[in-house]
């Protein structure tokens, strides 16, 4: 029991010290910022679990430190991942999101496709996702041509490889 | 009887197995049974839900543990699946949904993968990304589309979300995000 409640408090806590973060210093370089401060609250925590269940080794958790804190890691780490995920959601303005919500408001009467088009067409997504990628040290311009750095060619053939595994063809 | 460390094992490979589970399961559905993609995660997440209690009931009857111990390393067990399981989703539907995934993935395939802007411009244009997502939003059966109207159907999902994204990002990014 002490390991479950140990870890939603680890856990709650790292959100609320980024939530403080992200309030004070409103980064413009989310993701980066994000895996420190979640680097240094799962180092932190790991630290304070097994100083804790070394001073007090039967009374805390039946399970040894290593597994104690192996338990914690199998918890900590894919939910710090699925929040940093879902945070960045809240940083760019999905168009299929976006989509939804329109359509939800004009209710029985339906969102015309030609708003829905003007809305879209209005942005030039593609220089949008194409800068990101730029900034994000996945594309360089040479010579009035856009190629893949070396990390965004690792980061395209993983891709390349999911869809075709997961037999996904068209994306967009 | 389990010893404890032994137990503490099981719950430990318990998530990966199960997750090991689910990616098997949607990889065959999604080349033989069915290209909706987003129902095919849905079913092959409760299979491997359901391989986890599978694994969990036995665990339950040999713990030697006292208290709830047993019964919360299995709740922490279930809540990493559904961690490892909402990352694994994550990365199909970027895979599945990116522009920018779509882009990398044209330059890597493009002949010297090397590409203008104006050719990528061309390749996607405003039209086709509506459409394309129009046409995947009434496949998830999130939206229809009815004489150049869009209308949103009775499933909740993609609604509670849009509403969800909205509502943190005015606590969580006060005057940022898009």
């Amino acid at each position: 029991m002490f390991v479950l409640v140990y870890s939603l408090a680890a856990m709650g806590l790292t959100i609320l010290a980024q939530a403080l973060i992200w309030r004070a210093l409103q980064p413009r370089n989310h993701t980066t910022l994000m895996l420190k401060v979640f680097g240094w609250g799962f180092a932190l925590a790991v630290c304070a679990l097994a100083g804790l269940l070394a001073a007090w080794p039967d009374v805390l958790s039946s399970f040894s430190t290593g597994y104690a804190v192996g338990l914690f890691a199998l918890f900590y780490v894919p939910m710090a991942l699925m929040y940093i995920s879902f945070h960045t959601l809240l940083q760019f303005d999905s168009p299929t999101l976006t989509i939804v919500a329109l359509a939800a408001e004009t209710g029985a009467q339906g969102c015309p496709e030609t708003e829905l088009a003007a809305l879209l067409g209005s942005r030039d997504m593609v220089a949008e996702r194409l800068e990101e990628a730029r900034q994000g040290g996945l594309t360089e311009t040479v010579g009035g041509s856009i190629q893949l750095t070396a990390k965004g060619r690792m980061y395209a053939k993983i891709f390349d490889v999911a869809a075709r595994v997961f037999n996904l063809r068209r994306a967009g | 009887m389990l010893a404890p460390d032994r137990l503490a094992l099981c719950l430990l490979l318990a998530p990966p197995a199960c997750m090991a589970v689910n990616v098997a399961v949607f990889v065959v559905i999604s080349h033989t049974l069915c290209r909706n993609h987003l129902l095919a995660l849905i079913v092959s997440f409760a299979v491997g839900l359901a391989a986890l209690a599978g694994l969990a009931a036995p665990l339950w009857q040999a713990s030697p543990l006292p208290g709830l111990e047993t019964e919360s390393g299995l709740a922490l067990a279930a809540l990493s699946y559904g961690a490892l399981g909402y990352g694994y989703f994550t990365l199909v539907n970027l895979t599945a949904t990116s522009l920018r995934i779509r882009a990398l993935r044209h330059i890597l395939n493009a002949p010297g993968q090397s590409v203008t802007p104006e050719s990528l411009r061309a390749a996607y244009g405003a039209g086709d990304l509506l459409d394309v997502r129009l046409e995947r939003l009434v496949q998830w059966g999130q939206i229809t589309r009815r004489e150049g109207r869009v209308f949103v159907t009775g499933q909740p999902g993609f609604l509670l979300l849009a509403r969800a994204v909205g509502f943190l990002r005015r606590y969580l990014l006060p005057g940022q995000g898009p």
